[in-house]
């Protein structure tokens, strides 16, 4: 081959990189473009009246702070009492923990039961089969509630929840977490809005799709059946017993489903730090499951819809998030010195794609979710960062930044100053993930500190996500320990 | 059915009662909600589409 088809061959990858950039927003617009189909489309039609006996367990390690409000609400469910016992698991706590559920137990006898291990610090998935393993031993339960300590239900969300299981097929039912902090920060505010992007509308696509990516662990509902049936107990081998467990259930041939009216509440993490802990294990969770369950993927199924196309591009389009997006720069860049023209032209197409994605997402998220649009309508609008939505302008007109600006400040962008800005818009998406890293350094440092939150705002909380997720990758890649790192909570949520 | 009758007969209190016809008013009511979603999304389009337009024309 002479040089001049090398060229070509180098032309073409580079511009297959930057088209693997947008594989992500594919999956993301396929999933948006199914919402509005379960306005008509969904399970609701074959719910029906049903209260069965339901356990609830609720592991509990050093919870004392938030367990008597969880506790409290819990008995105030609009459901009837005598099918409704909850037990809490305490995890070997140091803590008032068994105070707390002792003294709630004796306000509301035979209804409130402490289950306390000698030995904990497993994990939640070994306290929640402690928990299991005594509600198995008779047959009054019926059904199984598993959620976190920190959980506030509304009265009405269980028995949202369990009219679905009046349903034979379905074996689970997740409901609605929302981000419900008092007074939520910056950090508490983007969950919020993240929440419904992947809750409220993600899973409302799944329940179209048939297959649903995961049960929430703070709110998740198995019928007996079910339990038993996945081998009655919930896997300890991952760092993501839920989405083992959602995975599990419809791999059995029984249907898992979100129901947005089931509204519980919980006070998310508020500070970078503890959401990078926090979502560190989630992703390295999901690189388990991704390899655990590989030969589920794109391998169509007459039981179960986990194997379908539109389910693996949703999945993946998740998991290589972090990897498109370096792609994407890759690309790029090397355009711009291989072929320069051919970058300015294929970024300059990039802006209807980029803004068409923004606009639709965002439009459709703080519509779907009216309360907490209204607390987190800023951090909706600045979910990709204010670069990214200076590299979607400088997209659509290049002139934007490189002329009209500078004139109307009196300056002038020499050539020089044009190429480090065009190289700055090109590395942005791999810039984004090294800036989060900063955000998350520079926290809680004194004086500079002060920056970390107006960076987050810059970088954008997407990318933030994108950083931790390729964090996270590292991490399983060396094989780190898997490690159940708590997350604080204060006890103040509202609602 | 009176409308005081019809009154007490819809809604959360209602439902709060767990008769099963209380169960099933509140999963009709829970369905007929739900069709927000559809606008939300049907919104969604339209006003991506609109700006898209608006960037292209001043483009």
């Amino acid at each position: 081959m002479n040089d001049a088809t090398w060229h070509a061959v180098l032309v073409a990858v580079l511009v297959a990189l930057v088209a693997l950039g947008l594989l992500p927003a594919l999956g993301g617009i396929y999933q948006y473009l199914l919402v509005p189909v379960h306005g008509f489309r969904n399970h609701l039609r074959r719910a029906g009246p049903y209260l069965p006996r339901v356990a609830v367990v609720v592991p509990a390690w050093n919870e004392g702070a938030v367990l008597e409000a969880s506790l409290e609400r819990l008995m105030r469910l609009q459901y009837p009492a005598d099918r409704l016992r909850v037990f809490v698991v305490d995890d070997a706590s140091t803590d008032d923990t068994p105070d707390v559920v002792r003294a709630k137990a004796a306000e509301h006898p035979g209804r409130i039961v402490l289950l306390r291990r000698a030995q904990g610090g497993q994990g939640k998935a070994h306290t929640l089969n402690h928990g299991i393993a005594h509600l198995l031993t008779d047959d009054w339960m019926q059904a199984l509630l598993i959620m976190d300590a920190d959980v506030i239900y509304r009265p009405d969300a269980l028995r949202r929840m369990t009219r679905h299981l009046a349903d034979e097929r379905v074996g689970a039912v997740t409901a609605y977490i929302r981000e419900g902090s008092r007074r939520p920060g910056a950090i508490a505010r983007f969950i919020g809005y993240e929440y419904v992007t992947a809750q409220a509308c993600a899973r409302r696509a799944q329940n179209v799709m048939g297959a649903v990516a995961c049960l929430a662990g703070g709110a998740q509902l198995h019928s007996r059946a079910n339990l038993e049936a996945i081998g009655g107990r919930i896997d300890t081998s991952t760092l993501a017993e839920d989405t083992f467990t959602t995975f599990l259930t419809q791999l059995d041939g029984r249907t898992v489903v979100f129901d947005g009216h089931a509204v519980v509440l919980a006070e998310e993490p508020d500070s970078v730090r503890a959401l990078w802990k926090q979502r560190v294990r989630w992703a390295r969770g999901n690189v388990q499951i991704t390899h655990r369950f590989r030969r589920v993927w794109f391998r169509p199924s007459r039981t179960h819809r986990l194997g379908a196309p539109d389910f693996g591009l949703v999945w993946f389009s998740v998991f290589a998030l972090p990897f498109t997006l370096v792609a994407a720069s890759v690309g790029l860049v090397g355009l711009y010195f291989a072929a320069p023209g051919t970058a300015a032209e294929i970024f300059g197409q990039l802006w209807w794609f980029g803004i068409g994605t923004y606009v639709f997402i965002t439009v459709t998220t703080l519509l779907v979710d009216l309360d907490t649009a209204r607390r987190s309508w800023f951090e909706g609008l600045l979910f990709p960062g204010v670069g990214a939505l200076v590299l979607v302008v400088a997209s659509a007109d290049p002139g934007f930044w490189q002329v009209t600006v500078p004139q109307a400040l009196g300056l002038r962008m020499t050539t020089t100053g044009i190429e480090v800005w065009t190289l700055l818009l090109y590395c942005w998406p791999v810039l984004s993930m090294v800036l989060s890293r900063v955000v998350h350094d520079l926290e809680g440092v004194p004086v500079l500190g002060r920056l970390s939150k107006p960076l987050l705002y810059l970088v954008g909380y997407g990318p933030l996500l994108c950083a931790i997720t390729l964090h996270a990758y590292v991490r399983q890649w060396r094989g780190a320990a898997q490690v159940w790192d708590k997350t604080e909570k204060t006890g103040k949520v509202v609602g | 059915m009176s409308a005081p009758e019809r009154r007490a007969r819809s809604g959360p209190a209602w439902w709060a009662t767990l008769s099963d016809a209380a169960a099933a008013d509140e999963i009709e009511s829970n369905r007929r909600s739900e069709r927000f979603v559809a606008f939300a999304g049907v919104a969604g389009a339209v006003v991506t589409g609109l700006v898209l337009l608006l960037v292209a024309v001043a483009r």
